[in-house]
């Protein structure tokens, strides 16, 4: 049994009252001496039974009329068919609200999303028009998303749902106000979650019909293979949901998309150029010409920047050359790279803007770059006379001049035996330099190191142990050591430099760019000897060649451990083996190679819209109190600045954390809509020596959203082929509603009632329980 | 308040003094009065003959009988004579119910009062007796004037206390009062019906002019009673939680049953009845009361 106002089903403990009056009546009655106690016993013994069955079926009339009151107030739904005739069975509407950033395209003068606000306007006021009871759920599918996000299989509607109405005022304007101050989310979204939330409501409530309506504009990421979205609208219609599908857009539309905007895997250091990469991909079926990237790099030096809540960025902005892409064909993604030097180190950040097209959410994108003063790295020698640190050295500090942003320390293999492991943590990179052998704790740290996401640069050589490689480093693919190694090959000296070079890049980040090139830089390249692996151990998985050397044979191989990487050049730097040390590219691959290996302990550039903020902050303490600066609505509009509480850790106080994510349950819809702003997040906090401290965080929308391309209602009916679907557009239902009205029967409630409280009163009167008329002269 | 006043407001004696109350049957008193006595005397009222016996009074001879038809016979005169009127006042514990102004028992009072002080005016003789299971208090027959307030004070020591036992007091009556007078009963009749009617019949069967006054309260003949209540019992321990409404039909016509057996009851044994509610005024009653008898009487002796 179940009732569309479950907060009026306490009332039923109005069943209670005519007991309690009956008991109180017996309770509170007065005493009275009497004489005619005779004639008083006789007439209760001669009425007795029919006074006492009267008094039950009063009381159980009156007990009666109390259900069937507050069952008719609470809306009685009956799962039976006869039964519900008399609670008349509710109809529950489901509107589904696609607001993903794709529905913000504008089409003309309108967007998507303003056709389904008016749709679901026209929907609502035709549902508050239906007789019977209508029940209402509102569903954005950001809410959704964001509950699942939370709470997986525990996620509840009633938290993360716009609007829940147990009933339907015949003027919905004040339900509506609400949603019409809404807009599309910055989010990609599918229909699935908010589904999966309601598919549960609609199984459990058997007692109510189900009407599901999806406003959507469509788009071929969500409805082009809708495999998982028939299996859910399948449970809907087995359940005997009846479902509308109403198209809220127009027209595919033109649109650029901005896919990334990523720095290179190399050395990002104070004073030290970066490229940064964007990739720009045209969703239409007409080539964009003459596209024009801005790019502007926000500068947060360290120590010198103040929280600004009045301008876009509390950094100061620096208009980099805009980038003029001639023309990208249909469906092409194009990469461009620009080059960005931030002068000193910081939470700094990239901002690349397209212009402006149907839809402005996937126009702009960020990336935040975590800027140090420079990298270091360990140079571990094996040569005694540490030759081979000299030309790491050399190429890391050619000059007081030049900056490489890295900084080198020699050691012998033993050092790193006795080195703890903190000190160690402190190099972004570990290279072994021709190390003959390394003590067995030097060799579990190296592999720590690496797992913890540090970088090993492991240069062969003739101290190379063969044996000591493949027991102690490769250890059957469990050691960091990429390849098990087979022989050391001497290679022929070439004739002439006619010949193809030895040496060829691949496409792998650090020597990809050299491929690009007209003429192979590594035609002066000779590898005299190098080791040979064995070819069981280069089928192993993980493995990435950088670079072959002569016939093909692996030269520089990368290999994953952990969440570092390993490169290893099975070559030496001595003359015996190669002349790459004097070969110029020597520099190139060094500096590349460092700069990759010390790049994957970095925090993600990026996160998708609506990730959870996190800042921590050790070795110093904090004032409790932290603020974070969100995007602001539009430009030039203020940033909201959000005031948290710095969680310290119970184990040590200089461990300091805050962590904000969305919580549907808690937080306010403005603070909701603030938070799924694409843009740089400021966190801020502020230690004991009044030193302001930065987090920066980049949020940018999912660019797979921002192809528009639509799947036609014939080919979606294809599609979803057995799923009775209506479809609908959204200016149909504006221009019409629905039309489908429902039979009440809630009045035949009323009527049972009335009748139940005539048939009380006939009882209660037949009880003598009405006052006598005044009587006249006395006998 | 001194008993005269509280038993005989001013405006009831100054109504009662203007009646006058007679037996209805005949009555031996002990003075010549206005009332038939079932003696023979000087009376000029010739009632009937009777065959002379020897030892009668010669001067009784009817002597025209004896010229005409040659026997003897005695002419028998009716013997007028006083009344003793004995008020016979229920003082039982249902006597003392009453909502009003006043219990059945102060009613009854005031009636008894009143009916004595009619009773000493026409110079006839008045006693009371106080009962319930017994008799509680006796005042004698007496004709003086004084004796008024004799028969106050003993009303107005009186309380309603005890079960009624109409039977075994009237049997003391009969025996206290051997010689036929009017007996008036003041009471609700309540509480032993089958006891009552038989002492009725006893004080008849002793050849007592009787006269029931039988005075019930207004709740108890109309019982208007709404809220639930718990009536208990005035002579016995019987009580009961009810809705009054609920039984006031059945009630009433029990009640009604009652009265009914009582009118047969009195009408069988030639017993003045008349139900009298405590609401109607004492004066008021007494006069139609005395009214009813006169007439009668004046019937009765015209037949």
């Amino acid at each position: 049994m179940q009732f569309l106002y479950q907060p009026l089903t306490w009332g039923f403990l109005l069943v209670t009252v005519p007991i309690l009056i009956h008991l109180i009546n017996l309770l509170r009655h007065r005493k009275q001496k009497w004489a005619a106690m005779d004639f008083l016993l006789e007439s209760y013994r001669r009425n007795r039974r029919w006074v006492m069955l009267k008094q039950w079926l009063l009381l159980a009339a009156r007990m009666l009329a109390m259900l069937l009151l507050v069952a008719m107030l609470a809306k009685w739904i009956s799962s039976s068919r006869w039964l519900g005739m008399l609670g008349g069975q509710a109809t529950h509407h489901y509107l589904l609200l696609d607001d993903s950033y794709s529905m913000a395209a504008s089409d003309a003068d309108d967007t998507a999303y303003a056709s389904a606000l008016r749709a679901v306007n026209a929907l609502v006021r035709s549902i508050a028009a239906q007789p019977g009871q209508n029940q209402l759920t509102l569903l954005r599918l950001s809410r959704a998303t964001l509950a699942t996000r939370a709470a997986g299989d525990e996620a509840r509607i009633d938290a993360a749902a716009d609007l829940l109405a147990q009933s339907v005022p015949q003027d919905p304007g004040k339900l509506l106000d609400r949603l019409s101050a809404t807009e599309p989310t910055a989010l990609q979204l599918s229909p699935e979650d908010a589904l999966e939330l309601i598919i549960p409501l609609i199984v459990d409530n058997t007692a109510e019909q189900a009407h599901v309506y999806l406003l959507s504009d469509l788009r071929r990421n969500e409805f082009g293979e809708p495999e998982v979205l028939r299996n859910k609208l399948r449970a809907l219609v087995d359940d005997s949901a009846e479902l509308h599908l109403i198209d809220c857009s127009g027209e595919s539309a033109a649109n650029l998309s901005l896919v990334s905007v990523e720095p290179e895997q190399e050395v990002w250091a104070a004073g030290v150029p970066l490229m940064v990469r964007f990739q720009v991909r045209n969703h239409s079926s007409q080539m964009a010409r003459n596209v024009v990237a801005k790019v502007r790099s926000i500068s947060y030096a360290a120590g010198a920047t103040e929280p600004r809540t009045d301008s876009p960025y509390s950094g100061e902005v620096l208009d980099l050359p805009p980038v003029v892409i001639e023309q990208i064909e249909p469906g092409e993604t194009v990469t461009r790279q620009v080059q960005v030097i931030f002068g000193t180190a910081g939470q700094h950040a990239v901002e690349v803007t397209l212009p402006d097209d149907s839809l402005a959410t996937d126009n702009r994108r960020w990336s935040v770059i975590g800027i140090r003063a420079s990298q270091r790295v360990l140079l571990v020698d094996g040569e005694v006379d540490r030759s081979n640190a000299f030309f790491f050295q050399t190429v890391l500090a050619p000059d007081a001049r030049l900056r490489t942003g890295m900084t080198s320390e020699t050691v012998d293999a033993s050092a790193v035996r006795d080195m703890p492991a903190e000190t160690l943590a402190g190099f972004d990179t570990i290279a072994l330099l021709d190390v003959p052998r390394l003590d067995r704790q030097a060799v579990s740290k190296i592999e720590d190191f690496s797992r913890g996401g540090g970088g090993v640069l492991i240069v062969c050589g003739r101290n190379t142990n063969l044996q000591f490689v493949n027991q102690e480093l490769f250890r059957e693919g469990q050691g960091f050591f990429p390849v098990q190694l087979q022989q050391i090959v001497e290679n022929s000296p070439a004739v002439d430099d006619q010949g193809p070079p030895q040496v060829a890049a691949t496409e792998h980040p650090i020597l990809g760019p050299l491929r690009q090139l007209s003429v192979s830089p590594f035609s002066l390249l000779q590898i005299r000897q190098q080791l040979l692996p064995t070819a069981d151990s280069l089928d192993r998985t993980g493995l990435e060649l950088i670079a072959t050397g002569p016939l093909g044979s692996p030269l520089l191989i990368d290999r994953g451990l952990g969440d570092g990487r390993v490169v290893t050049l099975l070559t030496g730097l001595t003359n015996d083996w190669s002349n790459w040390a004097q070969d110029p590219t020597f520099v190139v691959v060094a500096l590349r190679t460092l700069g990759y290996l010390g790049s994957f302990r970095r925090a993600p550039t990026s996160a998708p819209i609506g990730s959870p903020l996190e800042m921590v902050v050790s070795g110093t303490t904090v004032l409790p109190e932290a603020e974070v600066l969100l995007p602001a609505k539009r430009e030039g509009s203020p940033r909201v600045r959000l005031l948290r509480q710095v969680a310290v850790d119970p184990n040590s106080s200089d461990i300091a954390r805050l962590e904000l994510s969305i919580d549907l349950a808690d937080m306010d819809r403005d603070l909701i809509d603030s938070l799924l702003r694409p843009g740089i997040y400021e966190t801020w906090m502020i230690n004991s020596q009044g030193e302001k401290l930065l987090q920066n965080s980049a949020h940018n929308v999912a660019a797979a959203e921002g192809n528009l391309d639509r799947v036609s209602h014939t080919e979606l009916e294809q599609k979803l082929a057995g799923i009775p679907l209506n479809i609908r557009t959204a200016d149909a239902i504006s221009g019409s509603g629905l039309h489908s009205p429902e039979a009440s029967h809630s009045m035949l409630l009323m009527a049972c009632l009335a009748g139940l409280l005539l048939i009380e009163q006939l009882l209660a009167y037949s009880a003598s329980y009405h006052a006598p008329r005044p009587t006249g002269a006395h006998a | 308040m001194p008993a005269s006043k509280r038993f005989l407001p001013p405006e009831a004696v100054k109504r009662v003094q203007q009646l006058e109350l007679r037996a209805r049957h005949i009555v031996e008193g002990f003075l010549s009065g206005a009332h038939r006595s079932p003696y023979f005397g000087q009376s000029v009222e010739f009632v009937q003959h009777r065959q002379y016996v020897p030892g009668d009074d010669v001067r009784h001879v009817d002597w025209k009988v004896w010229a005409r038809q040659d026997r003897l016979v005695i002419k028998q005169y009716e013997e007028d004579t006083n009344l003793r009127c004995s008020l016979l006042i229920d003082s039982s514990a249902s006597m003392g119910y009453g909502r009003g102004p006043m219990t059945k028992f102060e009613y009854a009072s005031i009636l008894a009062a009143c009916i004595s002080l009619l009773v000493l005016k026409q110079q006839d003789a008045v006693g009371s007796v106080l009962f319930d299971n017994k008799i509680r208090s006796r005042v004698p027959l007496r004709t003086s004037q004084r004796h008024l307030t004799d028969i106050l004070s003993s009303l107005e020591n009186a309380a309603p206390g005890d079960k009624t036992n109409l039977d075994s007091v009237f049997r003391d009556v009969v025996q206290t009062f051997p010689k036929r007078g009017l007996m008036i009963l003041l009471s609700d009749l309540l509480g032993a019906e089958e006891s009552s009617l038989r002492g009725i019949d006893t004080l008849r069967r002793a050849g007592h002019d009787v006269m029931v006054l039988h005075i019930l309260d207004d709740d108890e003949l109309d019982f208007p009673f709404a809220d639930p209540t718990r009536f208990e019992g005035l002579e016995s321990d019987d009580h009961l939680t009810c809705n009054p409404r609920a039984l006031r039909e059945g009630y009433l016509e029990a009640l009604e049953r009652f009265l009914d057996r009582v009118r047969r009851s009195c009408a069988a044994s030639k017993s003045d009845y008349l139900l009298i509610r405590t609401s109607d005024a004492p004066d008021a009653i007494l006069s139609k009361l005395l009214s009813s008898r006169q007439n009668t009487r004046q019937r009765s002796v015209r037949r």
